[in-house]
């Protein structure tokens, strides 16, 4: 019988499996399972170590990674951080907002930087210990999101301006994903996941100009070593996933804002894995058991072709997702028959929560509102925000501003009512503005000023 | 038989800070022990080194080309342990001014290869006047200062009595039990001996979390032969503004001289030792965080155009 390690890497090379692989993205959720705040697990060696051995006992995962935290390599980067206790940290500063300059060669990561230690250090213990029968994950921040995070929002602007300067930045970011990589594929993971969630906020032609080139050749340094390798994006990125397949990845893993049975027929066609996409927060967060399960069976039955598929959360896992919910959607992966039985009479029960829209035809004002996951723990909405709040510093009371995040249920009935379909998305007095594009300071102004 | 440790002392402290000033008293005052030197510089052009070439028994650099310490980190840790074959009493390491000086501390403290290493402290020499500005700007300096185990607060002659106690304030808000000493020029007003043996205490445990300044920023300027001291100075003050610090020799008229500024005060001085052909002419350039340097050298070289023969 094949382990569940086993069983993921023969889909991750493209081979028929009987049994679908099961990749739970539970990175400061694991946290939970004990009580720790995702500060302490995010900081404390044993504790993250406990938290994912537990992981590994409740969820009977194919794969796991070991932390998802962007912000690790923007940290040691001199980026200052964030931190709450209930979702990994956000970015604050940006070492490069008022310096527009490439950062020399000798400033990237090595072992005894940052929070390195610790990560490399729960790496080689997760090896010893479950590394035979679990695939193991290391994420690193994709180059496109850390040149972000050095750079910040004007990094949208100098993509119109100042097109060699991000190519050169960029191409500093992907030596620190080499270096990031070769660093995790020494402490043993199996898989290199690149997680670069900005990359649905850009249009498909500044993706194969900007960073096509880097993520072949980060992809191929990686496979070189031998290990799979995963390209994560989350938000919108369904004009992106044809390009994304062009730079050669092993696995693309997208969330729920891309069609997965639509995306995959791109995947297929360029023999890629695919990977997602259970919804994070109305269902893994704020669902029941018999919805995570219903999900789960649903998505397995959709997928066709069940090579080159991995049901996995659409991204990390937020923190106070209920344990039964992600067991729920283990029990579904690993017993699929038995789970089809018992939710094959059930209907999710919705829940009515009503919302007051604005009066947008007799606004007193220009209405901006922005539509994100969580500004403070989603990168791409952290930039979608950063975007609306540099305009709101500049026009101040000229304009009203407010964010409504996802993760509360009063603003998925809020997300209903209005229609919005794509997270992070911006909307100026009621009408949408912007999905999952990061308009610069310039763009989202003219968009204001032509209201009137 | 009793084994007799090397004595390790560590000097930190930012760009122009007073360190190579000090360390020459420090040097002094071990005058009778064996001494070895690591310098830890910028780039190939060695100016600390040449200036303490003559003073101690040997001395190495760790240049070769990188900027920060940190990152040849191994190149340091091979030339302890090949200074440390020859014995010496005493191994003083400059840090770099832009570098993190814990990693070093790290090192030597738990790397079982320097057993034979007394680690006696680090040395934090901060300039009165320009800590304020810069501790807000270069990241490398607040970490100096949590890594010190003294803090020697120079150039208080440059800062009047109510500057002199919003510094100590700062510092104590960063660091509140650090032993301060007051100096002017790098000078203890008490003796050495005073201070060294704050040292004698057994340091606290190192605890890292080693972050990057990506904003440093280094430029070398190649000179023309053919410059006078007016042309240089008008060229150097149109960009001190956009840096952290300008060292160099350069000869006007045949007699060499060793340019430095530090925080916008320009000297340009007659000096009379010996500097190898490659380092004259050289102007190297310290920039960092919000500086716009590279785009105010290019506008000095528009409008002083031939004293600039390449920049690197």
């Amino acid at each position: 019988m094949l382990t569940p390690k086993q069983i993921l890497h023969k889909v991750l090379s493209h081979e028929l499996t009987d049994q679908i692989p099961w990749v739970p993205f539970a990175g400061v959720h694991a946290g939970k399972l004990f009580g720790y705040t995702s500060s302490e697990v995010l900081t404390d060696a044993d504790k993250l170590f406990k938290s994912l051995i537990e992981v590994n006992r409740l969820y009977r995962p194919c794969g796991q990674p070991i932390v998802f935290d962007l912000q690790l390599e923007a940290e040691i980067l001199g980026c200052e951080l964030m931190w709450a206790d209930d979702g990994p940290p956000s970015v604050a500063t940006h070492p490069l907002s008022e310096t527009k300059m490439i950062p020399c060669r000798c400033t990237i990561p090595q072992k005894d930087d940052g929070r390195l230690p610790i990560v490399l250090d729960v790496m080689s213990r997760m090896k010893k210990d479950v590394g035979e029968t679990t695939s193991l994950y290391g994420l690193i921040c994709g180059p496109f999101t850390l040149a972000s995070h050095l750079r910040g929002n004007d990094i949208f602007i100098d993509m119109f301006d100042d097109e060699e300067y991000v190519k050169n930045l960029i191409s500093y970011c992907t030596d620190v994903a080499k270096a990031m990589s070769d660093m995790y594929i020494e402490a043993g993971m199996d898989v290199i996941a690149v997680v670069d969630p900005l990359v649905s906020q850009i249009s498909s032609a500044h993706f194969e100009e900007f960073l096509s080139p880097c993520f072949e050749d980060l992809y191929s340094h990686i496979r070189r070593q031998g290990v799979f390798t995963s390209f994560f994006v989350c938000g919108d990125a369904t004009r992106s996933i044809e390009v994304m397949c062009k730079t050669k990845p092993d696995c693309i893993c997208i969330d729920e804002n891309v069609n997965i049975v639509v995306a995959k027929e791109i995947t297929d066609k360029y023999n890629i894995v695919i990977g997602g996409n259970i919804p994070l927060t109305s269902i893994m967060l704020h669902g029941t058991q018999q919805d995570n399960m219903k999900y789960a069976v649903d998505l397995i039955d959709n997928i066709k072709d069940k090579r080159n598929f991995i049901l996995a959360p659409g991204c990390d896992m937020p923190y106070d997702v209920p344990v039964d919910n992600a067991i729920a959607v283990s029990q579904a992966v690993w017993q699929t028959e038995s789970v089809r039985e018992i939710i094959k009479n059930y209907v999710a029960v919705e829940e009515n929560i009503d919302v007051e829209l604005p009066d947008y035809n007799n606004l007193q004002k220009p209405l901006v509102e922005v539509f994100t996951l969580d500004s403070a723990t989603c990168a791409a909405c952290t930039y979608m925000m950063g975007a609306a709040n540099v305009i709101k510093n500049e026009l101040s009371e000229k304009i009203d501003l407010i964010e409504y995040k996802y993760t509360k249920k009063v603003n998925i009935a809020r997300c209903k009512k209005m229609g919005v379909v794509h997270l992070p998305s911006i909307y100026i007095n009621g009408r949408l503005a912007f999905s999952s594009i990061i308009p610069s300071r310039e763009v989202l102004l003219d968009a204001i000023n032509n209201l009137s | 038989m009793e084994v007799i440790l090397t004595e390790f002392y560590l000097i930190s402290g930012f760009l122009g800070s007073g360190k190579t000033t000090f360390l020459k008293q420090l040097i002094s005052f071990f005058k009778d022990k064996k001494v070895a030197l690591v310098i830890n510089e910028f780039g190939k052009q060695g100016i600390d080194g040449l200036l303490l070439a003559e003073l101690s028994h040997s001395m190495r650099e760790v240049n070769n080309g990188s900027i920060f310490c940190a990152c040849r980190l191994e190149q340091f840790v091979t030339t302890l342990q090949e200074l440390t074959l020859n014995v010496p009493e005493i191994i003083i390491v400059e840090a770099s001014g832009l570098s993190d000086p814990t990693i070093i501390k790290k090192v030597v403290k738990e790397r079982d290869v320097f057993s034979e290493i007394n680690y006696r402290g680090n040395i934090c020499i901060i300039d009165s006047k320009t800590f304020p500005k810069v501790i807000k700007t270069a990241l490398v300096c607040k970490k100096q200062l949590l890594c010190a185990d003294i803090v020697l607060l120079n150039k208080t002659d440059l800062v009047n009595g109510k500057e002199k106690s919003e510094v100590i304030s700062l510092i104590r808000s960063e660091k509140p039990n650090v032993t301060l000493f007051e100096t002017s020029y790098g000078i203890i007003p008490a003796d050495m001996e005073k201070v060294i043996n704050v040292l004698n205490i057994d340091t606290e445990s190192v605890s890292v979390n080693i972050i990057k300044d990506i904003t440093l920023q280094k430029y070398l300027l190649k000179l023309t032969d053919n410059i006078d001291i007016d042309t240089l100075k008008n060229f150097l003050n149109s960009f001190i503004n956009e840096t952290y610090r300008i060292k160099g020799f350069v000869k006007i008229k045949n007699a060499l001289n060793y340019v430095d500024s530090v925080q916008n005060s320009l000297k340009i001085e007659p000096f009379d030792g010996i500097v190898n052909d490659e380092a004259v002419q050289n102007i190297v350039i310290l920039s960092g965080n919000g500086m716009k340097t590279a785009e105010a050298i290019k506008a000095a070289c528009y409008k002083y155009p031939y004293i600039v023969l390449s920049i690197e």
